[in-house]
């Protein structure tokens, strides 16, 4: 029968054929879909209906059959049933709604609909079910509504069904129907109110009001003896989206709906009665417990199916109803062992509801064990240990890196979040929800840098960005919570000495353990032991696993992270040379630039605060790191590195104190969006050009009045790429194009002026505010002291601008002592501070490495600087506070909340700077 | 609703596709793609949902079945039940059982058509037309009296063993 003709190929003549030419099956479709195209083509009905079937199959495995779309129209419109359906089965499956013959259906479809043959016009309602469009919507709505009413219940259901896609598409069909349809939910065939109930339920999803006065007649069909499992659960479904909206329906369905909980033995409808209860009958106790038991069942069942949706449904309801969740405790701990990751990630949603304070450390603890599992079970899937151990660290590395990626990755990253969930600094207008919400104690605070931060950190197999929150929040917690630093300052260096090439991994592990344990000591007074066994605990059950044994990779920022905090509170260390050694053999190769730069800084710092005893041995090391740094790949951190090695030089180690102010004065947390609280002067104008060029560019105005620069060709005004090589070669940006420029020379009347204004800031000691370099002392330095002024700011300025507040500040203002692209707001440093001339003289000389045209930028600079002051000679002689800040309240607090900037009085001179820029990139 | 059906072979070849809302072909090809590549690792002690956000976008679960050689794929939103669509697998793949005699995947591949007509008598436009498989199967049977040429096989043959996966009717 599917030989259209003799010696027409069947359908399953092309099947068989397609599967005899594996090899070069695009050739041999390509030919088939030619001669069926020529069959197409053919008056014999029947040949045509065969083509047709042939191409649909085509169609299914990814050819386009477009061309054929007129023929499709034509076997639609045939008479003979048997071709009729395959056009209709053609149509349906690979008509768009912009195929042009599109069109030429509506005929077809209002002819079959109306025929007398019932099958026909089933075909055509199922048809015109995938394709209907807007435009054979409105044609064809009549029709499909007059089969509403249709004798027979097949055809009214399947009207039904078309009905719905037809609204969807056409939505002013809905008011001329909603009669008929209304009718449909009380037919005398069950098959036709299943169906009406259906259609009722998807349309009462887009918009529930409308569907409230079709409650009673559902709520009928809900007590009806006789409604189908399929139709209740259609219902339940449906309620659960009215009974929100109507309180009186949740009332009445309390009975109806436990009494079927408690009787169907279908599992499918409990889930969805259940599901309902969870949606809108919260406020009824007795709904709520069954429920939750019915639940419980499901979460115990063997069946993961009903495993999964306990736990699904089960959220909602621990929202409103969180003790449900403690009696359900264990076994949604138990889901979390589950070999399903769905279901594990669903157990782990639970798990994050109910970790309140109380139960915090338990909950960490068994989160933390699952995450060490996950790892290692994967681990030994993935690659036998004993191999990993032969293999070089690289290999392991790239296995690690692999295994971040792999299958269980998506739920280790959702665990390790939940842990890392509760160190988040929440960030609020309200003091009152601000801060650690779970963390209260400095008890809690070392449990979570210990347990949480350390343990995290050792897990290998962590993708990145886990790693850099990590970092983020050991460097927030460090900064915000005075107490806890010594702690903090002992796992950052553990955690970079994890990596540290020499020794081998049992020996960094004992390492970390003994930091754990120092802790432990140093803290016994205060703390309760029971929890740091508890990480005592983990610990040794976390060298078992294989996945352990290897160096966990740390990422660049969180090994920036790790030193920042070992370097700025350098003084906390007890172990200076061992300190500076972990810091220093950090291999460079796992550090991008900033983050190397500050690994450098850190080892400086240290360097500058070990005790006199430990000089002889750091000097070398410190000398020795910076010299190997000079030849590094990155700009910045050659640069760096030559930097602190003439410092380095000039400064013999038994003066090293003469570095400490350098790094002198406290890191405040300052919001980042404190700068919104300033209020703006109405002096200040940042529209008058700084630098009134006349109707020349910069460029040539810059050649004017500086003269043409050595290096450079004579270019026109227009030639950009030349303009670029100036600028960075030589002469800071624009000042009159970039309000950025404005702002930084907006040293004078106005930064007062904005100043004077802000409330508190009278006592100008205090405020953060303070723009220009020097106080009282720092000049006295500056006049004494072998070291120039220009660099103390500048090296003040980067760490205060790096406010702990915003993590990209601290890379953003490594600056650039050497002039060399200089970033907005060194820019402005440069041009604001006073002592820079200085600075420029004394280090000239001090670089290695030999800098193209650095002498003519120098001298340009100072041309600059002279115009400027001109300028600004009305500008404020600059003024500063002592630079050591002060906390709040004078108190020592445990939690330096982020605040106004008004608020965080302690703030050291070159805050300001900072601070004028923000407000400039609010401008742009 | 049902958003799209479409039924694998184990090497993630389609032996049926349908999608109920229109998606142009090239994107068909993918979604097929996808399907397979998610629920193909998946082993049999594993449950029968996934999270398919990833393809359809949100609110949208994917719920299959594997027997022997095939998967039955059902791509649904949140309007739709679970198990409910579970067991209408199930009543979709017993109604071919009953048509093709011990339905086996050759029957999917040399028979598209018919499978479709199977299909479009279960699901039309999305939504559930019938889930009772003697209507079903009645309703096919009329539509192949309709047929104008006889066929020369009974579509509807006595019911086989078929093994029977867990109902939650």
């Amino acid at each position: 029968m599917f030989n259209g003709t003799l010696f027409q190929q069947s359908l399953q003549d092309l099947v068989k054929g397609i599967r005899a030419h594996r090899r070069d099956e695009d050739e041999y479709v390509r030919t088939k879909v030619a001669e069926i195209a020529e069959e197409c083509r053919s008056a014999d009905h029947a040949k045509k209906a065969t083509a047709v079937l042939k191409l649909t199959h085509l169609q299914m495995m990814g050819h386009s059959i477009a061309f054929a779309s007129f023929h499709i129209i034509e076997v639609m419109s045939s008479s003979d049933f048997f071709s009729k359906r395959i056009g209709y089965l053609a149509a349906a499956q690979s008509f768009s709604p912009t195929t042009d013959v599109l069109l030429l259906t509506t005929n077809q479809f209002k002819k079959d609909m109306t025929s007398v043959k019932m099958q026909d016009c089933s075909q055509a309602l199922t048809c015109l079910a995938k394709l209907v469009t807007e435009e054979l919507g409105r044609d064809l709505e009549s029709d499909v509504s007059l089969l509403l009413n249709s004798p027979r219940p097949y055809i009214r259901k399947k009207a039904l069904l078309v009905l719905y896609r037809l609204i969807m598409v056409h939505p002013d069909t809905l008011p001329v129907v909603s009669a008929r349809f209304k009718e449909r939910l009380t037919d005398k065939d069950p098959s036709v109110i299943c169906a009406a109930v259906t259609v009722t339920c998807e349309l009462a999803r887009a918009s529930p009001r409308s569907f409230l006065s079709l409650a009673p007649v559902l709520y009928q069909l809900l007590m009806s003896k006789d409604s189908s499992n399929w139709m209740l659960i259609k219902i339940v479904k449906l309620m659960g989206v009215l009974t929100p909206l109507e309180p009186r329906l949740g009332k009445k369905l309390v009975e109806p709906l436990t009494t079927l909980m408690r009787s169907t033995r279908a599992k499918s409808l409990l889930y969805e009665c259940c599901c309902t209860v969870t949606l809108g009958l919260l406020s009824y106790p007795e709904a709520v417990e069954l429920c939750a038991q019915r639940l419980g069942e499901f979460m115990n069942d063997r069946d993961q199916n009903l495993k999964y949706l306990g736990l699904l449904s089960m959220r909602r309801l621990i929202q409103e109803h969180p003790q449900v969740a403690l009696e359900h405790r264990d076994n949604i701990i138990d889901c979390l062992d589950d070999e399903d990751i769905g279901i594990r990630m669903r157990a782990l949603e639970l798990v994050s509801e109910f970790i309140t304070k109380r139960t915090l450390r338990d909950v960490s603890r068994i989160l933390l064990r699952k995450l060490r599992k996950s790892c290692s079970d994967e681990f030994a899937v993935g690659e036998g240990l004993e191999s990993g151990n032969n293999s070089s660290v690289d290999d392991l590395e790239k296995l690690l890196l692999s295994s971040a990626r792999g299958r269980e990755a998506p739920y280790r990253s959702a665990l390790a979040k939940e842990l890392l969930k509760v160190g988040e600094f929440r960030r609020s207008s309200d003091p009152g929800k601000r801060g650690y919400e779970m963390l209260s104690t400095g008890d809690d605070f070392a449990w979570y840098v210990n347990v949480i931060l350390g343990g995290l950190a050792e897990i290998p197999m962590l993708p990145p960005d886990i790693r850099d929150i990590v970092g983020e929040q050991l460097l927030e917690i460090t900064s915000r919570v005075e107490a806890i630093r010594p702690v903090c300052v002992k796992i950052a260096l553990a955690l970079l000495e994890m990596r540290t090439g020499s020794a081998d991994s049992a020996d960094l592990k004992r390492a970390l353990e003994e930091d754990h344990t120092e802790h432990d000591e140093s803290d016994h007074d205060s703390n309760t032991d029971n929890d740091e066994t508890v990480s005592e605990g983990e610990k040794t059950q976390s060298k078992k696993p294989s996945a352990f044994s290897s160096k966990p990779v740390l990422s660049a920022n969180l090994a920036g992270n790790a030193a920042w905090v070992a370097g700025e509170y350098a003084e906390l260390i007890e172990n200076h040379v061992r300190a500076c050694r972990i810091v220093t053999e950090f291999p460079k190769k796992h550090l991008d630039a900033a983050a190397q730069v500050r690994v450098l800084t850190a080892s400086i710092k240290v360097y500058v605060s070990c005790s006199d005893d430990a000089v002889d041995d750091l000097r070398p090391v410190v000398l020795n790191y910076t010299k190997s740094l000079l030849s590094s790949q990155f700009a910045e951190v050659q640069e760096r590195a030559c930097f602190f090695k003439a410092i380095l030089t000039e400064v013999e180690g038994s003066e090293r104190n003469m570095l400490a102010p350098l790094f002198e004065g406290k890191l405040i947390p300052v919001d980042y969006r404190a700068q919104s609280k300033v209020p703006v002067s109405p002096d200040l104008d940042l529209d008058t050009p700084l630098l009134d060029t006349g109707s020349d560019s910069l460029y040539t105005y810059l050649l004017k009045t500086i003269g043409t620069p050595e290096d450079e060709v004579e270019v026109g005004d227009d030639d950009s790429d030349l303009f670029k090589e100036f600028a960075f070669g030589s002469v800071t940006l624009s000042l009159s194009e970039r309000p950025i420029g404005l702002a930084t020379g907006a040293t004078s009347s106005a930064q007062t002026t904005l100043l004077n204004n802000l409330p508190g800031a009278h006592d100008k000691t205090d405020s953060p505010f303070y723009l220009g370099s020097s106080t009282a002392k720092e000049k006295e330095r500056m006049a004494n002291k072998a070291v120039p002024s220009g660099l103390e700011e500048e090296t003040r300025f980067k760490y205060e601008a790096g406010k702990v507040s915003t993590e990209a500040a601290v890379v953003i203002s490594e600056e650039n002592p050497l002039g060399l692209d200089l970033s907005d707001e060194e820019r402005t440093h440069k041009v604001s501070a006073e002592g820079t001339e200085r600075y420029d003289a004394a280090f000239e000389g001090a670089f290695d490495q030999p800098q193209k045209a650095t002498a003519s930028k120098v001298e340009k600079r100072k041309k600059r600087k002279r115009k400027k002051k001109k300028e600004g000679k009305s500008g404020p002689k600059s003024k500063t506070n002592g630079g050591v800040a002060q906390t709040k309240d004078d108190q020592p607090s445990l939690i330096d909340f982020d605040s106004d900037p008004i608020e965080a009085e302690g703030s050291s001179t070159t805050t300001a700077p900072k601070v004028s820029v923000n407000l400039t990139e609010s401008l742009i | 609703m049902i958003k799209s059906i479409v039924v694998l072979n184990n090497h993630g070849q389609p032996r049926l596709t349908k999608f109920y809302e229109y998606v142009p072909e090239d994107r068909q090809q993918q979604v097929v793609t996808d399907v397979f590549s998610m629920v193909s690792k998946r082993s049999d002690a594993l449950c029968n949902f996934v999270d398919g956000a990833s393809i359809f976008g949100p609110g949208v679960r994917v719920i299959y079945r594997h027997y022997a050689t095939l998967f039955f794929v059902f791509v649904v939103d949140e309007a739709e039940s679970e198990l409910g669509i579970l067991d209408l697998i199930q009543v979709f793949v017993e109604t071919l059982d009953r048509c093709f005699e011990n339905v086996c995947e050759l029957d999917l591949i040399f028979y598209m058509n018919k499978i479709h007509y199977v299909l479009d008598e279960i699901v039309v436009g999305g939504l559930v037309l019938e889930t009772n498989m003697a209507d079903i199967l009645a309703a096919l049977q009329e539509a192949k009296r309709s047929e104008s040429q006889a066929s020369s096989t009974s579509l509807v043959s006595p019911a086989r063993s078929f093994s029977l996966a867990r109902s939650y009717r």
